[in-house]
């Protein structure tokens, strides 16, 4: 790995043309970002705008115009793909191998499920499934996670508790996370980096570093330092044009 | 905790109910045509067994519906790759139940084995309504499954594990919409069951009665349904 992307976990260059893989038609304007090592990184883009088809061209991985620095992504979708009436451990074994107890039983330590393997998720939260589907990725040992648009509709203090579970896993086992969404206050929150997009065609129109650093999220949230951000980035927004969002 | 409590709560808005309907009803308004006397429905119960059959009756219906389920729980629990056709029977089955049991009393008549005949294609066209709506889920699986490149195998696994387990949940629901179907069967076709017996309740407009047959209907369907969810536990698939 050369000096110049070492600091990078994917880097999309120059995509351009029709995409109509994924039962859905996209046309992407010239497309180039970069998701750097270690961050939370946002795709904020209108809903319907092609995001899920952009990410899952990455999973795809052979695009020649996106180019992966790292071992393994996982790919959380926005629906649930988890099985009724299984319980959390027989839906993880589903995708995992079978014989890695183990491994199941750190993976739901470290995404705050102990003691619930032998719960029903489908019967729980959007939060609560969200932690399983994490727990497969850690499972499958995956360095960059992709999270496609999930956080809609889910109660406040359930999404600041996700939120502070993505900061931990980030900043202590190094794992770097890029999320879709059409949410402006989920991506604010999240984010170390956003890219602003619209659709048809798809196109990248604005980037952000943000660089707030504060121990949690409550902190950060209350800071006045977010509040002028916010505040900047709303009218960036509006110049931007980007409609069909949540504010 | 919550579940007891929450119990412990219906037990008591339960009993407070009977003894106001005990009340009200006994003492209060005792002769009227919307609720019969406590005293009457029990009175009923006895009656039923012994001027209506409702031995034969009860045996008659349970025959059919869990006699009937079960055939379908064991072809999709060991004869797995059946499931999938059972999803995609859905397209063929959308007349009305009501017709069927008309057409079915046109050729059949009374005979028990129609009565079977009927409770199993209830049964599939139930199955295969819900299968329209899981076929999409599944899609989402097996896309979840190709995009993570989990494992090439395992689309197929879930395929068969999805509609075996969805299809296993899906018939509990089933039971309680069998037993609506068989009863309205018997009643238009006189077989013998339950349904009879109401048709013949109904025709000497015994109030008292039909609120014993009710009750008796609830407990049986209870214990079937927990009946279901034990076998539905043990099998495990």
């Amino acid at each position: 790995m050369s000096a110049l992307t070492e600091n990078i976990k994917l880097e999309i260059k120059k995509l351009s043309g029709n995409n109509s893989d994924f039962n859905k038609y996209v046309v992407f304007n010239d497309v180039s970002f970069i998701i750097p090592k270690n961050k939370i990184t946002t795709l904020f883009a209108p809903m319907g705008s092609g995001k899920s088809t952009l990410l899952k061209l990455i999973m795809s991985q052979n695009n020649l115009n996106i180019k992966y620095y790292g071992n393994r992504i996982f790919y959380i979708p926005s629906e649930i793909v988890l099985i009724d009436g299984f319980t959390v451990a027989e839906n993880i074994k589903l995708y995992v191998s079978s014989h890695c107890e183990d491994k199941i039983n750190d993976a739901l330590k470290i995404v705050g499920l102990d003691g619930y393997k032998n719960h029903i998720p489908i019967n729980r939260s959007k939060g609560f499934i969200f932690r399983v589907m994490l727990a497969i990725g850690l499972i499958i040992k995956s360095d960059l996670i992709i999270i496609d648009d999930y956080f809609n509709n889910m109660r406040n203090i359930t999404k600041i508790e996700i939120f502070n579970l993505l900061i931990e896993l980030k900043n202590k086992m190094n794992l770097t996370f890029f999320i879709s969404s059409s949410n402006f206050s989920n991506s604010l929150t999240i984010s170390d980096k956003i890219i602003f997009a619209k659709g048809n065609p798809f196109e990248v129109l604005y980037d952000i570093d943000i660089e707030l650093n504060y121990q949690n999220l409550e902190l950060k949230l209350e800071s006045e330092q977010f509040s002028l951000l916010k505040d900047r980035l709303t009218k960036k927004l509006s110049e931007l044009r980007i409609r069909d969002i949540i504010i | 905790m919550y579940s007891r409590e929450k119990i412990n709560n219906g037990l008591i808005i339960l009993l407070i109910s009977i003894v106001c309907y005990f009340i009200a009803f006994e003492y209060i308004i005792p002769a009227n045509k919307i609720f019969p006397k406590l005293s009457l429905v029990f009175e009923s119960i006895f009656e039923l067994f012994k001027h209506y059959n409702l031995f034969s009756g009860i045996a008659i219906t349970s025959s059919v519906i869990y006699i009937s389920l079960s055939v379908i729980l064991l072809i999709v629990v060991f004869l797995k790759e059946f499931n999938s056709y059972f999803l995609k029977l859905n397209s063929f089955i959308k007349v009305p139940f009501f017709l069927i049991i008309l057409v079915f009393a046109f050729w059949f008549g009374n005979v028990i084995w129609a009565e079977f005949v009927f409770a199993i294609i209830v049964i599939v066209a139930h199955i295969s309504y819900k299968g329209k709506v899981e076929n999409v889920k599944i899609n989402n699986l097996i896309e979840f499954v190709e995009l993570n490149k989990l494992s090439t195998k395992l689309p197929t696994k879930i395929k068969s594990v999805f509609t075996t387990r969805s299809i296993i949940e899906e018939m509990r629901k089933t039971h309680f919409y069998l037993w609506t179907f068989i009863l309205i069967y018997e009643f238009i076709n006189n077989t013998g069951g339950i349904g009879t017996i109401l048709e013949r309740v109904y025709n000497n407009y015994d109030l008292a009665g039909l609120f014993a047959i009710s009750l008796i209907l609830y407990v049986l369907i209870y214990i079937g349904d927990k009946c279901y969810i034990l076998i539905k536990n043990k099998l495990n698939t």
